[in-house]
């Protein structure tokens, strides 16, 4: 797989992406010999499964696949005593567009996310962990199942881990070409060997999950976090973030920016730092017109806009999302049109058709779409769009509702005389 | 042509199931191997899955439709799949896919008649960061210029 | 818990939805892919209702009810969301794209669309002209279509037997997918692809005849719009009229609601509220009524043999040809074979013709060779009395169920259903018998061996619970040290290798009844027959009472329970009634009165033959005289069904012809021959004369017949194992069963091109 572009700025201490420059990390020795899996003796040896929870609790670890709910709070929402087996899933169908840093992790740094599954199974008494990663990572999943069976081999993995009697087996999972099994109880019903339907909450998967058992998951950046918080503690974590949202993140930019790439920086830098400060601004002659900062299902900013922190809290402030924190950047040539177009192809090509606004609701978006594209643009039809996003936002069983209706509605309402000037009756 | 698996293959398989407590889930793996022997999923592999995991034959049609990694006829050796999405597009996305018809003489969707090259349009592959980007089979492939891609298309065998 | 709806406080106990208690209390929330019985699938969104304190609007029919709760059903903003959502579906609805093609018609323009739709080649009206889809439009009335409607895109599917699909019609609500699956266990429709391709199909886009589709219908009864239609609806015929009544096409005792127009049968549906199938049906019960009833070869007058020919005539000439003959024969030289498809007023007619008019021992019928008779009969050769009436729904409390043989699906649908729904909730089906059946999947295991070997098997797993540290429990009962010690003489090894099984797999297969108690065992007649049938019927007895189980025995006629029971009054002596069976065809009777498709005759039996059918078949060809009779669409009566469960059914047609219920040919035969005791001027009648009679019938009035009346049976013996010697003796003539698709002389299987095809896959 090329990876011909990690470039990964310095900052004081990085958690995930410190050794990335090694061209041999994804080797369990060369990890090894960076300090690899002392965090799973630690916490295996010296720390009970309620110790590691109240640890990553303490962190302020919030999950880094989009929504940003506690980590530590999910696992605990798995009941203690259980007649069934508990599962642990992994989701790594990095399927957000504008998403890749799970992708980093994953080909850079396996063994990482390795130790955070065997922790988290460990406290949560979970004995078998599925990655579900998307079909598309072919060669991810080979790297990662290379690990896995390097990590079996000096007994991180198997039976009685490092001879404690913990028993755990990580197999890998591949999608198959579906974005909205990255919602977790559509991953869910994928595993189990279904179609991607999300399922009906509650009961939530933490009591009732894959094959019907209590189940925890978690995002591949949320689980490589926790070597670092076991290692070297809660506060020192939550140091690096904000008050209730600790770390750092990866922020993957893309876009017509002078250095694309990944980022980890502290939870909480700001949106203009990380563009231009640390993917180089926009290539010469390219101007900002507006950034999408969560992965595409964020509402937009404007170029005026970005002057704001990086984190959970602070983008739900002014109406948009940290989700993935996937930075795209849009530069003024690219009329917001072609943007809104491809939004709507996306969700419309992506619903899984079984709640009846989402599926149909993101089809007609599409078509109206298409057709102020191609220059039949009637009056009234921005208005139309907004009305169709509406009705789905908030209406549909999983978030793809939301997701697919936002952005088309901050475009819409932050664009609309832009768009509307492409109508036949516009002034444009 | 299912009974040809090899046995190879049909040992990975078996290794596969076992996997998960039920056998239903282990569906999306065993189709992806399936289909890198035939190279697509049709009837007789449906038929011949089910009867693996012993599900019915509708519960394959189920999963076979939904994802779309899963090709109901065989494409072609080489089968491009662009990123559409707006990332790439963004880098010029649309310019590659173009190229890409005019060069193959074929349009998205299509094969050569000589069932060299499948072009399909896919959504976001997770590299947007050498957007555009395009996988031909597994292999990525990324910060795409028509020049790139004519010294790929021929370094192609 | 408290809950408010609407400002209405409300109070429940059970674990409900809001749309469940809301369509309880009368409050109506709109809905499409709702329906009762099936698991929520919050697709539609039509039922979106506000919950005080959440956020996001939430689905009623997915929301269960918490305590507290204060729920908004009603507000303009509400209703908007609706209309907004409906509009949606609109525009992807073909029927009413014909009105809809100028964005802005006004939807009530589709009275018109109505008209021009049978025309177009389109049905907008779905099952019965009652839309469900078109009443939703009528509540929400959005008053303008926002989008152009797609025309039909679809191709419309045709190619399959009774039924059509037209999926531009299709709203995708998945009640079909979920009915077929959840409560079918057919899985014939599934969903597939996704987004705007979503839709539904078969596997590799076939027809159903070429799926696992049983053609129960139950997809067409749930289906809100049109996409699902019956071939024989028309959108022009509608019916004037509806009665409901009780399946005779096998031994369930379906409750059925007939459609009629103008006092014709147009189509039957599974009655809702039918206290057997609770709104399921089979595809007999389903499709087939009005062409059974109707049927070309329905015999509608009396006919009578002149010179080698049958020639219609009148009741009286051909009730006198049969008065005389039978008045000029011996009784012993006269025999009867009855019809279990008949009701109980029409049995006991003809069982006291036979046994009290004519005195005549040589009666029997379908009733008498069933599972049930056989259980009976061993049962009290053995000195105990066994329990036959049960409740399917009992076979929903065991944690194993064991099925000797036969195709459910087919044979005991209903039963089907309940077996279905606890391997859903978790039990385990255990099949045995030789051939491999198409419900195998839902089983976890199949034991395959020969007739006549279940009770080798049996035997075996007794063995290894006796021997086992489980067997205390069994200890309690009597009779256990003597069955003990014969088992001693039992070798498991010689038994598994003659099965053909692993002793391992017997082992786990006894561990398995051990563990997952109670079990219940389902078998018919065929494990009761032939020479094996007692040591069988001995071996199952004692399993059960090993692993708390239940004896389910089945019997495939409307009213086998009833025949055997009204004929084991009338009968005399404890003769084997297969002695008659044989008789007849041996030949060694002078006269034949033969009632329906008891018996296939081959070759003429007897030198006056008389029988009473709806139907003529080959066996009309050996007739001296054919007595009309009508089917159960035309007659009043009461048929006891597999469970042991009464059941009344009224009159819905009149008679087809100059044909008569069965009880009432006999009455007239035994008057006009001069015999007392046979002036009955209706079914209730007959009825009163049987209930004051028939032990089994005792004290049961007609109008308590609503649904949840069983026979009475005497008090189950104190249980004990059943011991060795008594097996032989039980009678071993063969079985005369007809099969799950004859209907009296009618062979459905043979006589119906839609179930010929369907059958013969």
């Amino acid at each position: 797989m090329a990876c011909s572009k990690a470039w990964t700025r310095h900052v004081d201490e990085k958690i995930l992406t410190e050794h990335f420059g090694l061209a041999n990390l994804y080797e369990i020795e060369a990890y090894l010999e960076r300090g690899g899996y002392r965090a799973v003796t630690k916490a295996l040896q010296e720390m009970t499964p309620d110790g590691i929870m109240d640890e990553v609790k303490k962190a302020g670890l919030r999950g880094r696949g989009g929504a940003g709910f506690p980590a530590g709070m999910k696992w605990s929402f798995v009941p203690k005593t259980s007649d069934k087996p508990k599962y642990l899933c992994v989701n790594a169908d990095e399927g957000e567009p504008g998403t890749f840093k799970d992708r980093y992790i994953l080909t850079h740094n396996p063994h990482l996310l390795i130790e955070g599954i065997i922790i988290a199974s460990f406290s949560v008494g979970i004995h078998a962990a599925y990655v579900y990663i998307r079909g598309e990572y072919e060669a991810v999943a080979q790297r990662l199942e290379q690990a896995l069976a390097q990590a079996a081999q000096k007994g991180y993995l198997g039976k009685s881990i490092l001879e404690t009697g913990f028993d755990l087996d990580v197999f890998v999972h591949r999608g198959a070409g579906a974005y909205i099994c990255g919602e977790e109880t559509a991953l869910l019903e994928s595993l189990e060997g279904k179609r991607g339907h999300p399922r009906l909450k509650p009961p939530f998967p933490a009591t009732v999950g894959l094959f019907q058992c209590p189940t925890v998951i978690n995002n591949v950046e949320t689980l490589a976090n926790i070597p670092a918080i076991i290692q070297k503690g809660a506060p020192w974590f939550l140091d690096k973030g904000l008050a209730k949202d600790g770390g750092t993140r990866i922020f993957g930019v893309s876009g017509p920016v002078v250095r694309p790439g990944i980022y980890e920086l502290p939870v909480g830098t700001s949106l203009r730092e990380i563009i231009y400060t640390h993917a180089g601004g926009l290539k010469p002659g390219k101007k900002l017109k507006a950034v999408i900062p969560g992965g595409m299902s964020a509402p937009i900013l404007k170029a005026d806009e970005i002057d704001i922190k990086m984190d959970f809290d602070s983008l739900a402030g002014v109406g948009s999302m940290l989700g993935s924190a996937a930075v795209i950047v849009i530069d003024e040539a690219t009329p917001i049109l072609d943007v809104l177009k491809k939004v709507a192809k996306f969700y419309a090509h992506e619903s899984c058709g079984q709640c009846t606004p989402c599926r149909i609701g993101t089809s007609w978006i599409h078509k109206i779409i298409k057709r102020m594209s191609a220059g039949h643009g009637e009056k009234g039809d921005v208005d139309e769009l907004v009305r169709l996003a509406s009705n789905i936002k908030g209406k549909t069983l999983c978030p793809m509702g939301d997701a697919a209706s936002l952005p088309v509605l901050s475009l819409a309402q932050k664009f609309k005389n832009e768009l509307e000037s492409c109508l036949k009756d516009g002034s444009g | 042509m299912i009974a040809g698996l090899s046995s190879e293959l049909k040992k990975k398989i078996a290794e596969v199931v076992a996997r998960y407590p039920k056998k239903e889930a282990a569906i999306l793996p065993v189709l992806h191997l399936i289909q890198r022997e035939t190279g697509a999923i049709g009837a007789d592999e449906e038929r011949w899955v089910a009867g693996l995991l012993e599900i019915r034959p509708i519960k394959v049609r189920e999963v076979v439709t939904f994802y779309t990694m899963y090709h109901q006829k065989p494409v072609g050796r080489f089968h491009i799949q662009v990123c559409s999405n707006l990332p790439c597009s963004l880098m010029g996305g649309e310019k590659v896919i173009d190229h890409l018809q005019r060069r193959l003489g074929i349009k998205i969707g299509e094969t050569t008649p000589d069932q060299r090259f499948t072009l399909s349009e896919v959504e976001c592959l997770g590299a947007c960061e050498q957007a555009p980007c395009m996988m031909i089979n597994f292999d990525y492939y990324g910060d795409l210029t028509p020049e790139k891609i004519d010294g790929l298309l021929k370094g192609l065998d | 818990m408290k809950v408010t709806i609407d400002g209405r406080p409300l109070e429940v106990t059970d674990k409900m939805t809001i749309l469940d208690l809301a369509r309880d209390k009368g409050i109506y929330i709109p809905s499409l892919c709702h329906y009762p019985g099936l698991v929520p699938f919050t697709g539609c969104r039509l039922c979106l209702i506000a919950v005080k304190g959440r956020e996001a609007l939430a689905p009623a029919c997915g929301t269960f009810i918490e305590d507290g709760m204060d729920v908004t059903t009603n507000t303009p903003a509400l209703q908007k969301t609706r209309r907004q959502i409906l509009e949606l579906i609109l525009s992807e609805h073909a029927g009413a794209c014909l009105a809809c093609h100028d964005k802005g018609a006004r939807l009530d323009e589709l009275a018109a669309v109505d008209e021009a739709g049978p025309a177009a080649g389109r049905s907008l009206y779905s099952n019965n002209g009652d839309c469900e889809f078109r009443k939703l439009i009528d509540y929400l009335k959005p008053d303008k279509a926002q989008f152009p409607s797609l025309d039909g895109t679809l191709e419309i599917r045709k190619d399959d037997p009774l039924l059509d699909r037209n999926y531009n019609l299709c709203v995708l609500c998945g009640r079909c997918v979920r009915i077929c699956h959840e409560v079918r266990g057919v899985s014939a429709l599934a969903f597939v692809y996704r987004g705007s391709r979503a839709g539904v199909g078969t596997a590799f886009g076939r027809r159903l005849l070429d799926t696992d589709c049983q053609f129960c219908g139950a997809c067409l009864d749930v289906c809100p719009t049109g996409a699902l239609i019956e071939k024989s609806a028309h959108p022009e015929i509608l019916p004037d009229t509806e009665n409901n009544t009780i399946c005779s096409f096998c031994g369930q005792g379906c409750e059925l609601t007939l459609f009629l127009k103008q006092g014709k049968i147009l189509r039957s549906v599974p009655a809702k509220q039918g206290s057997v199938n609770q709104g399921q049906a089979c595809l007999k019960g389903r499709f087939l009524v009005s062409e059974a009833v109707y049927h070309r070869s329905r015999v509608v007058r009396p006919m009578v043999r002149k010179n080698g020919k049958l020639e219609e005539t009148t009741w009286d000439e051909a009730l006198a040809v049969v008065a005389q003959k039978l008045s000029g024969c011996p009784a012993r030289d006269i025999a009867i074979a009855g019809s279990a498809h008949d009701s109980c007023e029409d049995i006991f007619a003809l069982d006291k013709f036979g046994g009290e008019g004519l005195e005549t021992e040589n009666i029997a019928s379908h009733g008498d060779f069933t599972a049930q008779a056989r259980l009976r009969d061993f049962a009290r050769l053995q000195g105990f009395e066994p329990r036959l009436n049960f409740r399917i729904s009992d076979i929903g409390r065991a944690k194993t169920i064991v099925l000797f043989g036969e195709n459910l699906a087919v044979s005991q649908p209903m039963v089907w259903l309940e077996v279905y729904k606890s391997i859903r909730n978790g039990a385990k089906l255990i099949i045995v018998g030789p051939q491999e059946l198409c419900i195998r999947r839902c089983a976890s295991s199949w034991i395959k061996l020969r007739p006549g070997q279940e009770s080798e098997l049996l035997i075996g797993l007794s063995k290894i619970l006796s021997d086992s540290g489980h067997a205390a429990e069994s200890a309690k009962i009597d009779g256990f040290a003597a069955f003990k010690n014969r088992l001693q003489e039992f070798e498991l090894s010689g038994a598994a290798a003659s099965l053909g099984l692993q002793e391992e797999k017997l082992l786990k297969l006894a561990l398995l009844l051990e563990k997952r108690k109670p079990t219940a065992y389902l078998f018919g007649a065929e494990v009761c027959e032939g020479s094996s049938g007692a040591a069988n019927l001995a071996a199952l007895w004692n399993l059960a009472l090993q692993t708390e189980g239940l004896l389910v025995p089945l019997s495939s006629e409307s009213n086998a329970r009833g025949a055997f029971e009204i004929s084991a009054f009338f009968r005399k002596k404890d003769g084997p009634p297969g002695r008659i069976i044989q008789g007849i065809s041996n030949g060694s009777f002078l006269t034949l009165y033969v009632v329906g498709s008891s018996l296939r005759l081959e070759k003429k039996p007897a030198a006056f033959v008389v029988i009473q059918d709806s139907y003529l078949n080959g066996n009309s060809d050996f007739a001296d005289v054919i007595l009309p009779q009508t089917t159960f669409a035309e007659a009043e009566g009461t048929f006891v069904n597999v469970e042991g469960r009464l059941q009344k059914f009224e009159r819905v047609i009149e008679p087809l012809g100059d044909s008569r219920p069965g009880w009432r040919i006999i009455s007239h035969l035994a008057q006009k021959m001069g015999m007392a005791g046979f002036s009955f001027r209706s079914a209730s009648d007959v009825f009163q004369e049987l209930t004051g009679r028939v032990p089994a019938f005792h004290g049961l009035g007609r109008e308590q017949l609503t649904g949840g009346v069983f026979l009475r049976e005497p008090e189950a013996d104190r249980r004990r194992f059943a011991a060795a010697e008594a097996f032989a003796g039980v009678d071993a003539a063969p079985s005369i069963a007809a099969g799950p698709d004859v209907y009296k002389g009618l062979e459905m299987s043979r006589d119906i091109k839609d179930l010929r095809l369907i059958r013969g896959r």
